[in-house]
């Protein structure tokens, strides 16, 4: 049993559902390995294009320049 | 000074820092230590509205526009009603502002206005002038939305 299994055999059976089995499968060396049937088939449909919120990149904080006076030119002025 | 002005010039260095440093949950703490004495303090009331913003706290933001009637803060208002899917909204807030031409975060926010609104050829139109002026870190991703415009218009012509 075990010298017939070694041998070559067609299957139309998914590796997926012969994992306990040996067998030799031509397919599995090519381009279409039949590895395990996805449902459903591939198929093209309409996607949603990715689109940037690019508007978010300009919210930004206020100008805090006139707010932030260095705590060394305050002192000088109230000492000075 | 007084003690309140040296509180405000204190949470002001604290706003600055953690704005910065993008923690805008610290940074409101902050600026709501500035309106807490300073209630009218319009750079604070600026300052919030952005906050709450980048904390995705669209709702209360625009709220908080209102109630403040800030009506400088066209594009945070805005851009506030675009998150909110409020699209009609979000452009006539635009279109009634006074400031024409519009400056560079106001046509960005509008273009994307008229995608949301499928206007496509307005905003292709739109996004090739955004394109043709100005150059920064996200042209790649500008052209992709420029993509995704002349996607839907063949969509549209079929």
């Amino acid at each position: 049993d075990a010298s017939s299994n070694a041998k070559a055999q067609k299957t139309t059976k998914p590796l997926y559902e012969r994992l306990s089995q040996y067998k030799e499968d031509q397919s599995l060396h090519t381009k279409t390995p039949n590895v395990f049937k996805l449902t459903p088939d591939m198929e093209p449909i309409p996607c949603k294009p990715l689109f940037f919120d690019l508007a978010m990149n300009y919210l930004e904080l206020p100008s805090l320049e006139d707010k932030l006076e260095s705590p060394g030119k305050k002192g000088a002025s109230i000492t000075g | 000074t007084n003690p309140k002005e040296a509180q405000i010039k204190s949470a002001y260095a604290d706003v600055n820092k953690y704005g910065n440093n993008r923690e805008y949950d610290k940074a409101i703490k902050a600026v709501n230590r500035i309106l807490g004495v300073a209630p009218d303090d319009q750079t604070a009331l600026h300052c919030k509205v952005v906050c709450l913003v980048q904390l995705s706290k669209f709702e209360e933001a625009h709220k908080f526009i209102e109630k403040n009637r800030l009506t400088s803060l066209i594009f945070e208002k805005s851009y506030c009603e675009y998150r909110l899917n409020r699209q009609q909204q979000a452009l006539k807030t635009i279109d009634d502002g006074i400031v024409q031409p519009l400056p560079p975060n106001l046509k960005e926010l509008r273009t994307q206005i008229l995608y949301r609104l499928e206007r496509y050829e307005e905003c292709l139109d739109s996004y090739k002038d955004i394109i043709k002026n100005t150059s920064d870190e996200y042209e790649d991703e500008r052209r992709t939305n420029l993509s995704a415009v002349a996607a839907n218009l063949a969509v549209d012509k079929n």
